[in-house]
């Protein structure tokens, strides 16, 4: 077994701005800081998303089939949070702006997707914060 | 808005038109509903369920209520139900979810067996309504008169659509006999259907039924299965799945 971390190479570009990728195992796809463009869809096998944080690495999500990733630096335009390595062979749609526009014409309940997806990370964000602020102290406690 | 559901056994039924003069559903569907209760499938109907663009009030209501009777019983005995709004019940949206009887979604991303499934009316493909929806509602809407007036109008559309389909298909000679199982084999994309379908199966998804074109069908393409649900107008024909695999079948009324 090869050790994880090496890249996966990307196959050509249609026309519509879209490709295919075909990840080994262990395989990176994108790496936490590096600039990206590309958002993902996994067609099939698995993605494991984790973060470095200062004790290690932290697993965040282990997507599948119909789920995606990479969103954030495509609408963003900023470096990638998070690394997502395959968890045995993984194929993968990938999708540049263009390609997202593209899709976005002709597949659009994507975006019906990927906004039901963000609200929920919204969602769980926002929780997360009320969870942390401290409770308010009741008068004369 | 919940899109994801998980389901062993489903039957999916589209454009029953509920209401409309055309429509010769509701006692087929009432028998096929008695059926679906034995076998303990859950249900979905896959947009235009219920036709307020070319009926009456009365008439719908008239249609609609043995139909949602069934489906209360259904749902009593533990049977889900799901509904995908099309573009003849649009209207209805808000309506048919305070009924609270099914589930409404705009579309199901459904989860059987190993199988991802996407579960969808369709009508967002039609070139005509994508180009021009605003005209695509009047034409809908003055074909109400024709249809209250001849019903018979239905089935002169209906033969054309068939008639249409099959000159594609000769055109691009892409798919050969159906087998057993109502599956056809293709290689070129020869329809609007066939290229949404195809888009979306790239996404993950090993099947696609949308229902609005009233013409059912099961195709293999080559990044997986499109199938077409049909329509009860004149129809019986219905999807199947269980544990992921498809079926496409017609439902025939036990004889008397």
């Amino acid at each position: 077994m090869k050790p994880p971390g090496g890249r996966a190479k990307q196959a050509g570009r249609r026309a519509t701005g879209e490709a295919e990728l075909v990840a080994a195992d262990g395989d990176d796809i994108v790496r936490e800081g590096d600039i990206g463009h590309d958002m993902f869809i996994v067609q099939s096998g698995q993605v494991r998303i984790s973060k470095r944080k200062a004790h290690g690495e932290v697993l965040l999500a282990t997507l599948g089939k119909g789920d995606f990733f990479g969103e954030m630096s495509l609408l963003e335009s900023l470096p990638r949070e998070a690394t997502a390595r395959a968890v045995g062979e993984t194929r993968l749609l990938v999708l540049s702006r263009g390609g997202l526009l593209f899709r976005l014409r002709r597949d659009p309940t994507f975006a019906l997707e990927m906004l039901n997806h963000l609200s929920s990370r919204l969602r769980a964000a926002q929780a997360r914060l009320i969870a942390l602020e401290p409770d308010e102290q009741e008068p004369g406690a | 808005m919940n899109i994801e559901a998980a389901e062993e056994h489903l039957v999916i039924v589209s454009d029953l038109h509920l209401g409309n003069p055309a429509s010769s559903a509701r006692t087929r569907l009432v028998a096929f509903l008695d059926h679906i209760r034995d076998t303990g499938a859950s249900v979905c109907i896959n947009g235009d369920g219920f036709d307020i663009l070319q009926t009456s009030f009365s008439r719908l209501a008239a249609d609609a209520i043995p139909v949602i009777n069934r489906l209360k019983t259904l749902r009593a005995d533990g049977c889900k139900i799901y509904y995908i709004v099309g573009n003849h019940d649009i209207v209805l949206e808000h309506f048919l979810e305070e009924w609270s009887l099914c589930r409404l979604s705009p579309f199901l991303n459904l989860r059987s067996g190993d199988r991802r499934i996407r579960i969808e009316h369709g009508h967002l493909y039609d070139p005509f309504f994508a180009r021009s929806p605003t005209l695509y509602g009047i034409a809908t809407h003055l074909a109400r008169y024709a249809l209250f007036a001849v019903p018979d109008t239905y089935e002169l559309w209906a033969s054309a659509q068939r008639r249409l389909q099959e000159a594609r298909r000769r055109r691009v000679g892409r798919a050969g006999p159906a087998d057993d199982t109502g599956h056809r084999r293709s290689l070129l994309l020869g329809s609007p259907y066939h290229e949404a379908a195809s888009m979306i199966l790239r996404r993950g998804f090993d099947a696609v039924v949308f229902g609005h074109t009233h013409l059912a069908e099961m195709v293999t393409l080559p990044e997986g299965v499109y199938a077409n649900s049909g329509n009860w107008l004149s129809g019986a024909s219905y999807v199947e799945i269980t544990n992921g695999e498809l079926v496409l079948r017609t439902w025939e009324s036990p004889a008397v």
